[in-house]
């Protein structure tokens, strides 16, 4: 297993070169010259834009930058916001507790939400619970983001006013926009679930293991359950990224400090170190996701032998 | 030359009413699926369980709070915790746009960001409403006739917040900054004008010179030029400051939890406050909580609530109902400066090169029809440049051009321009085409989609073409392009000379005008303080542009932000952009 690991994670570093290429590409593949993209709109004089690039290093040849750019972020260094004048890793840190928070919850209520519909929706196939959970993830997969959580706002927040609306801080405040995050993938969980839930209940090892006379429920949850969480993995490990781009969507609507809102704003503010800095650390993110993911089968499947 | 930020800048504190159809949307779903709200509930109980796990939790709320005077905390120890409960003299502000990331007047961008400091870092004189200025630092001025050399009389036994005394070092301190690249300096950087220096008369009296007359000067020290503390800064060094700031005001900061909230609380000292407010002493209230909730419809709901008190730009499809609720009250003002208005280049090659077809174009823009269309009729209608509120404003603007579409056809009509198959005119085998770049956004995009639609009546073919920032900026830059949205709110008719200009035609005079007989009026009317002299050549500039078709006058904008009934005592700028709380009580 170690071995394993470790091997993937030699071959991630040709997937976290060619991140830092395209992150550092970036700031030179948008059109216009990134000084004349940090001046705004106020007109600039020819010297004041030689000092300007020289400040950034921007007037040396493209390979100098990008290694002096890659080596610094090896070393956990990603440059300084051009506003704020702090280093993008301390932006980084302080607005990761939030997206982590929210990301975790919205993947916990996707996992139980989402598991949960879909075995009950296949051991009751057919029958009007299954419509009734299938009809509930077609809504949560057809529904955007924005919708849901505009829509939990006004009842739960305007409305009933049980939750607060914005911020962050307490469990009051995580509710709904965990909620609103977490009910997409819910949805397209529950979906796999069922129907590989349904697929493994058709297998001939359910069939004997109820002919030996086990009751139900040891064999959905010993047999089938554990057989059907493999592709259940593989879907949640893939759907981080979908939630860290919804945390985009849901940190603007609720006002919550957050990764996504970093990124965005530092969009509109013109801070190119720290819209780089924030892109590579979503994208190293999913990569090491991806691998927790991929050790995880071993651990559900004995059937599964990493060499 | 930018006091405000301009029409390209994000951020504008302009009323931007994007994407209301999400709201109607939104609406109209919560009537049509009642089954999926009650999944939705089944949902809420399902998932409850799932706790957060780790970070902030309530009981760091009562972290101790960075303070303003804990000079050597360093920045990263900002506590991320939730507000306060607003308690009974919190005041819980709901602000539109969040802080461009720093909290120095001097390094900023966004006005957002000058609605927060304006309550820490006062300047020397405010602006309660345009060319009116009331003494805040300063107890008095005198100003040379050719508004050179700004003498100011500063106040006495004014101390910062972290015991350094306010005189004229102070001041000299914050202009010098300004000026000093290491600053790098934000919006303060234009305001300051042709500054050349500042020279310290006495403790309590200071020379402010200026390289050529500039007039706006005193409507520019309302807000980017708040006086910083000189030991502070000194001391904390530029990023600390950036996240501590220590000024003079009725306020102090607390803390700042990024992209969250942003906690002032009492000066219990302040007793310097300007001759304008109601009452003297240390503000009525206690505690000032500024919320960032980007999104309109949920800072409106959130003022609904009462989880806000104050809010920033309501969403335009609640004022009805806000002004209709005795619990709400909604405050409404028109901003000075330009507001939308299409550049028109006076050096296209194109079709755009005959005056005739720009003289139509004066005539056949239904601009009514902008402002319902994309304003929900909130806006109003422009005639001239400047808008209404402007010092200077002149009202014969008003009759000079109309919408009149027949007008219109009839100009095209003797000017040889055909209506052809298609029913876009030509001339000569030359297409009555215009091009126009625009930046992808919303309102940019409705606007020129409104625009091209009159146009198109009677018979030009505006292409509209929406593209990315950078791009639509490429293009102007290369001069491709034969008009150009503006948008320049601005405290002083002086936006006249950033936008018509010679010298300006490679920056925000979009319509490459240059005429020197303009340019000197222009220069005259920002070198002299006589009031009267600067109405009649602003009068004569803003006809002339019109006469010259150089511009159309689209909307002046109007601000809309709203309050609980129970908040009293606050007041709106001349910009309509800062919002003074020194007054403010909550009365219950």
């Amino acid at each position: 297993m170690l071995i394993f690991i470790s091997r993937r994670l030699v071959h991630a570093i040709p997937v976290f070169v060619g991140i830092s290429v395209l992150t550092f590409a970036m700031l030179h593949l948008v059109p216009g010259d990134p000084v004349m993209i940090f001046a705004g709109d106020k007109p600039m004089t020819e010297e004041r834009a030689v000092m300007l690039r020289h400040q950034l290093g921007l007037d040396r040849p493209l390979y100098v930058q990008y290694w002096d750019y890659a080596s610094h972020a090896l070393r956990g260094d990603l440059g300084v916001g051009l506003r704020s004048q702090r280093p993008v890793v301390d932006s980084i840190r302080e607005a990761l507790p939030g997206t982590l928070q929210l990301t975790i919850t919205a993947m916990l209520i996707a996992a139980v939400v989402g598991i949960t519909l879909g075995i009950i929706a296949a051991i009751a196939h057919g029958t009007w619970i299954d419509t009734a959970a299938m009809s509930f993830a077609m809504l949560g997969i057809s529904m955007p983001v924005f919708y849901s959580s505009l829509l939990l706002l006004l009842v739960f927040s305007f409305r009933l006013a049980w939750f607060p609306a914005t911020g962050q801080g307490g469990f009051s405040r995580l509710v709904l926009p965990s909620i609103a995050l977490g009910l997409a993938s819910s949805a397209a969980l529950a979906r796999l679930v069922r129907s590989s839930m349904l697929e493994v209940l058709r297998q001939e090892y359910i069939v004997t293991a109820r002919a030996k006379g086990l009751h139900a429920n040891t064999v959905i949850v010993r047999h089938a359950v554990k057989n059907m969480l493999i592709p259940t993995v593989t879907m949640l490990g893939l759907q981080i990224g979908g939630l860290l781009g919804g945390a985009v969507v849901t940190e603007t609507i609720f006002s919550r400090p957050g990764l996504g809102r970093l990124a965005v704003d530092a969009i509109s503010s013109r801070d190119f170190p720290l819209v780089q800095g924030t892109v590579l650390f979503a994208a190293a993110t999913y990569v090491l996701v991806n691998l927790v993911v991929d050790t995880l089968y071993a651990a559900i499947d004995p059937r599964i032998h990493y060499r | 030359m930018a006091k405000h930020v301009n029409h390209d800048t994000e951020r504008s504190s302009m009323v931007s009413m994007a994407t209301p159809c999400l709201h109607r949307v939104g609406r109209r779903l919560v009537s049509t699926l009642g089954v999926s709200l009650a999944l939705l509930a089944l949902v809420a109980c399902g998932g409850a369980p799932a706790s957060p796990t780790g970070g902030a939790s309530a009981a760091t709320s009562s972290a101790p709070a960075v303070s303003a005077t804990m000079a050597a905390t360093s920045a990263s120890s900002v506590a991320t915790a939730a507000p306060a409960a607003a308690g009974g003299n919190t005041l819980t502000y709901g602000l539109g746009f969040d802080v461009d990331d720093t909290l120095d007047p001097q390094v900023t961008n966004y006005d957002s960001t000058i609605r927060v400091t304006m309550n820490i870092c006062e300047p020397l004189v405010w602006e309660p409403e345009p060319g009116k200025y009331q003494p805040a630092l300063a107890d008095s001025w005198d100003i040379s006739p050719d508004a050179k050399t700004y003498t100011f009389h500063l106040k006495k036994g004014v101390k910062f917040t972290d015991g350094t005394d306010f005189n004229a070092d102070a001041v000299k301190f914050t202009f010098d900054r300004v000026m000093d690249p290491a600053t790098k300096a934000g919006q303060s950087h234009d305001q300051l004008g042709p500054y050349d220096h500042t020279e310290i008369v006495d403790p309590y009296t200071v020379k402010v010179v200026m390289k050529q007359g500039y007039a706006p000067l005193l409507s520019n020290l309302n807000g980017y030029l708040g006086i910083v503390s000189p030991s502070a800064v000194k001391k904390m060094g530029l990023a600390d400051f950036a996240r501590h700031p220590v000024g003079t005001g009725p306020f102090m900061f607390k803390e700042w939890v990024p992209k969250d909230h942003i906690t002032l609380v009492k000066n219990p000292d302040y007793k310097w406050g300007s001759s304008m407010f109601k009452h003297t002493g240390p503000a009525y209230l206690d505690q000032i909580i500024f919320k960032v909730i980007p999104e309109d419809s949920v800072r409106t709901g959130t003022l609904k609530s009462g989880e806000t008190q104050y809010i920033d730009q309501i969403d335009p499809l609640e004022l009805q109902a806000l002004k209709a609720d005795p619990k709400f009250s909604v405050i409404q003002k028109g901003q000075p400066g330009s507001g939308w208005t299409l550049l028109l280049n006076q050096t296209s090659k194109g079709a755009m090169s005959d005056p005739q077809v720009r003289l139509a174009m004066e005539y056949a823009i239904d601009k009514e029809g902008v402002n319902k269309a994309v304003f929900q009729g909130l806006n109003q209608v422009a005639a001239s440049a400047l808008m209404k509120p402007t010092l200077g404003y002149d009202a014969a603007t008003e009759k000079m051009y109309t919408y009149d579409p027949e007008k219109a056809k009839q100009i095209l009509d003797q000017a040889g321009w055909k209506v052809g198959s298609d029913g876009i005119r030509e001339k000569g085998g030359q297409k009555l085409a215009i091009d126009f770049p625009i930046i992808s956004r919303p309102n940019d995009k409705a606007m020129a989609e409104s625009i091209q639609a009159s146009l198109r009546d009677v018979g030009i073919d505006f292409k509209v073409n929406p593209l990315e920032r950078a791009a639509a900026r490429d293009l102007i830059k290369q001069n491709k392009y034969d008009a150009s949205f503006m948008w320049f709110s601005y405290g002083d008719p002086d936006v006249m000379r950033t936008l018509f200009a010679s010298a300006n035609a490679d920056a925000f005079n979009r319509a490459k005008y240059k005429v020197p007989e303009v340019d000197k009026m222009l220069d005259d009317a920002a070198a002299t303080t006589d009031t009267a002299k600067r109405t009649q050549l602003y009068a004569q500039i803003q006809e002339r542009v019109l006469k010259d078709t150089a511009v159309v006058p689209l909307v002046d904008t109007i601000v809309y932000n709203a309050k609980r009934a129970e908040v009293q005592g606050d007041s709106i700028d001349a910009l309509a952009s800062y919002v003074w709380l020194y007054d403010v009580q909550i009365k219950k």
